[in-house]
């Protein structure tokens, strides 16, 4: 048994597994662009739960470890398109990040389709709602990441 | 006419125990290392080197350890504390490893009985191969042990000269419990000569202990250990360095408090949360740890606080250990920085 | 060579050039190489160099207690000399802030094969020297063999991999402490407000503190492998360090230590930079 609980509560055996999306958006181009999508009454999956920053550049990758120990399944960080950063060069200094942090993951056996990156500006209300679907199935085939949340602290005299 | 036990048998052994639910804990190959760790298979025990890179210490003061669950509900706080304490079965213990048990025993049952400890020392049986071989940076003799030490063991395994056989030497109830479970396995017979081989005495114990006493403020400090990293390699390999930290994890609904290794050799060991730190250098960092090792603990509990295993020795990074400081320091006060010259 | 080496060190403490000779000495009893503090010209009979001489002294060059000695002289392997452009690059020293004694063997950790001192005198002019001996020969396919069979591996054997290796982490930070780039007074696993990476040496704590370091590392790691010779539980950590060197390389044709004026990979962006993954 870990020792600190996952998500509250085991779902049924038969149930359809919902997976928990962690995004890291950044204010001026994707939160005003899911803004969009609300107010034109887009619709697109609950699974998803937004965490709004100033901009990309402000993503350390350990927010991305942070979502996956706190029991998130999948994460998708998105921000402005290049050229477009509300403090002009953020999102370079981010892609770069991106870049290297996604290899990392990889390299450690995490399936690079759990954490996903994407620009969306202020303007693509609609491209959000797709893409939070699309992120949503994916991660849905993917599966629940018990591998990450079976290895929440294990010591001795814990009953592992 | 004395007890034997063939290397053949002693492997059985531990496939009896572990086919009765004990868990076996022995050196063991991983890769390039040699690490103490239970056992899956009697196979995986291998004697075939000096010691392992970790010591036994662990599997009484664990690394990381569950001190007590909790969780906030409706109905105010619940803890939960931990019930697992396997017996187990520590099989090729070296004497020093063992000798720090004693050593663990007096300060875990000092103004505070560690439960927990207690639980691991009575639920564990320590059978100990004495050594047959020794290397540059082992110093048993000179801390008032050697190979055939028999503090801290339930068992004594001596290797004989012709080979393949052990003569057995039951220390403790526990350990006549143990030949008398599996007595099938043990033969009566001529011993004959043993192969034990023993480090020569490499500094005199209260020569050191004179200095550390008299020379808080030395140069010595500042000089010898200006290359020390400030890592905790030395103070987690030590079979009897027992220092920890105690750390909460979880959320206001529920989590673990948790009793991990710490090292006084970090730089934020001693930091206060005003930011003054007493120990802010290596130098003090080390006097500490020579303080503690050979003049509090020796001064309060009658042996040292070291059991000459070298395990500081053989891993640091950059080659320290506490081996030639300490004959730095018997050396004397007037001899420091001679003590490096052949 | 070795007399060179202390007629050198000798003269910059006796000019007042240096006030410390930061290099290698002899363990009593063995012999092993062991970093050493020189202040006074006479003890610069006891430094040595050999190919065993691998440990990284940059490392000590932004410890206080070393910088209160004075100027450093530096005995500098090729690694080390890296590690030092990395620092300057970074704002940490300044380049003409220490003397360097630059020094190379053929086959550094093999016993008995020829060491010398390198020509340059200045920074620069050591890592040009660095570059003509190193540069293309560390990220070779060969050198890369161990991190490229584990990329042919599935991503679950990968992380049964990891898994088992961090393991046997016994979070002693020899590896931190070892290395001339962590040099952050106070590392981001002694911060607890909030607690990005928990401190105890259990599985998902170990996990997280590797990830860090390596990513911290990204685009800056000079390939000396002190990290995985300190480690007293044989972790290959040199892998990761060198998977992301390759990644930094080849994505963004940067390679750390080299140029101590180039931009930092890491801190400076191209706008043609690769955007393949991005949706």
């Amino acid at each position: 048994m870990a020792v600190l609980d996952q998500a509250a509560g085991a779902p049924a055996p038969d149930a359809v597994f919902e997976p928990r999306i962690t995004a890291f958006v950044c204010n001026w181009c994707t939160y005003a662009g899911a803004d969009l999508a609300g107010t034109s009454r887009l619709k697109y999956p609950a699974n998803i739960r937004v965490i709004k920053l100033t901009c990309t550049g402000r993503i350390a990758p350990g927010f991305i470890l942070k979502a996956f120990q706190e029991g998130a399944d999948g994460v998708l960080v998105s921000g402005c398109h290049p050229g477009d950063c509300h403090y002009t060069s953020g999102n370079y200094y981010a892609r770069r990040r991106w870049t290297i942090f996604r290899q990392l993951l990889d390299f450690a056996g995490i399936d690079s389709r759990r954490v996903q990156f994407s620009w969306v500006s202020a303007a693509e209300g609609r491209k959000w709602s797709e893409l939070v679907g699309r992120v949503t199935e994916d991660v849905r085939a993917l599966g629940p990441f018990s591998a990450f949340h079976a290895i929440t602290r294990s010591c001795t005299g814990s009953e592992e | 006419m004395a007890t034997l036990l063939t290397s053949a048998n002693l492997t059985a052994l531990v496939g009896r125990a572990l086919s009765q639910q004990y868990r076996v804990v022995g050196p063991r190959r991983d890769g390039e290392l040699t690490l103490l760790a239970p056992l899956a298979a009697a196979e995986q025990l291998n004697l075939g080197v000096l010691m392992a890179r970790n010591s036994i210490k662990e599997f009484f003061f664990p690394r990381c350890e569950l001190l007590f669950h909790y969780t906030l509900g409706r109905g105010g706080v619940a803890l939960r504390e931990p019930a697992d304490f396997p017996r187990t079965l520590i099989v090729g213990s070296r004497a020093c490893d063992a000798a720090s048990l004693e050593r663990l025993d007096r300060l875990f049952g000092w103004d505070y009985r560690d439960s927990f400890y207690f639980k691991r020392r009575e639920a564990s049986t320590v059978v100990t191969v004495v050594c047959d071989r020794c290397d540059e940076a082992c110093f048993c003799s000179s801390v008032g042990l050697d190979p055939r030490s028999a503090a801290g063991s339930d068992v004594l395994l001596v290797p004989l000269a012709a080979g393949g056989t052990y003569r057995v030497a039951a220390v403790t109830a526990k350990g006549e419990a143990l030949l008398a479970e599996w007595a099938d396995l043990f033969t009566a017979g001529e011993p004959g000569p043993e192969r034990v081989a023993a480090p020569p005495v490499r500094f005199d114990q209260a020569r050191a202990r004179e200095f550390l006493a008299d020379n808080f403020e030395h140069p010595l400090w500042q000089e010898q250990f200006r290359a020390c990293l400030g890592c905790g390699t030395c103070t987690y390999l030590c079979p009897v360095c027992h220092c920890f930290d105690i750390v909460d994890e979880g959320s206001l609904a529920g989590g673990a408090r948790l009793k991990n290794w710490d090292s006084c050799q970090f730089a934020l060991f001693t930091r206060h949360t005003s930011g003054h730190n007493p120990r802010p250098g290596q130098d003090a960092r080390w006097r500490q740890r020579l303080r503690h090792k050979f003049l509090y603990y020796p001064d309060r509990f009658g042996a040292a606080a070291c059991v000459g295993c070298g395990r500081c020795e053989r891993a640091c990074p950059v080659g320290i250990g506490i081996r030639e400081p300490l004959q730095a320091l018997a050396g004397g006060a007037e001899s420091v920085g001679g003590a490096r010259r052949d | 060579m070795i007399d060179q080496l202390r007629q050198r060190a000798r003269e910059l403490l006796e000019t007042g050039q240096a006030a410390v000779v930061i290099g290698y000495g002899e363990r009593a009893g063995d012999g092993r190489p062991v970093p050493l503090f020189v202040t006074q010209p006479a003890e610069t009979a006891r430094l040595v160099f050999t190919p065993a001489c691998v440990d990284n002294l940059a490392r000590y060059l932004t410890r206080k207690d070393v910088q209160a000695l004075g100027r450093p002289a530096l005995v500098a392997t090729p690694p080390t000399i890296k590690a030092v452009a990395v620092l300057v690059q970074e704002n940490q020293l300044a380049a003409d802030g220490l003397v360097l004694i630059g020094v190379c063997c053929e086959a550094p950790g093999t016993a008995g094969t020829a060491c010398a001192l390198l020509a340059g005198a200045t920074l620069a002019e050591l890592e040009a020297e660095v570059a003509g001996r190193l540069r293309g020969q560390e990220l070779t396919e060969a050198a890369l063999a161990r991190v490229a069979a584990l990329e042919a591996q599935s991503a679950d054997e990968r992380w049964a991999f990891w898994e088992a290796e961090f393991a046997r982490c016994i979070r002693c930070y020899a590896c931190r402490q070892a290395c001339p780039l962590c040099y952050c007074e106070q590392c981001i696993v002694e911060k607890n407000q909030p607690q990005w990476v928990p401190s105890s040496p259990h599985p998902l704590g170990n996990t997280l503190f590797h990830f860090y370091r390596a990513f911290h590392l990204a685009g800056r790691c000079v390939l000396c492998d002190a990290c995985a010779e300190a480690c007293p539980m044989d972790i290959p950590l040199g892998l990761l360090n060198r998977k992301l060197a390759r990644e930094v390389r080849d994505n963004f044709a940067y390679e750390a230590g080299y140029d101590h004026t180039a931009p930092p990979a890491m801190a400076s962006y191209r706008s043609s930079d690769q955007e393949a993954f991005i949706r």
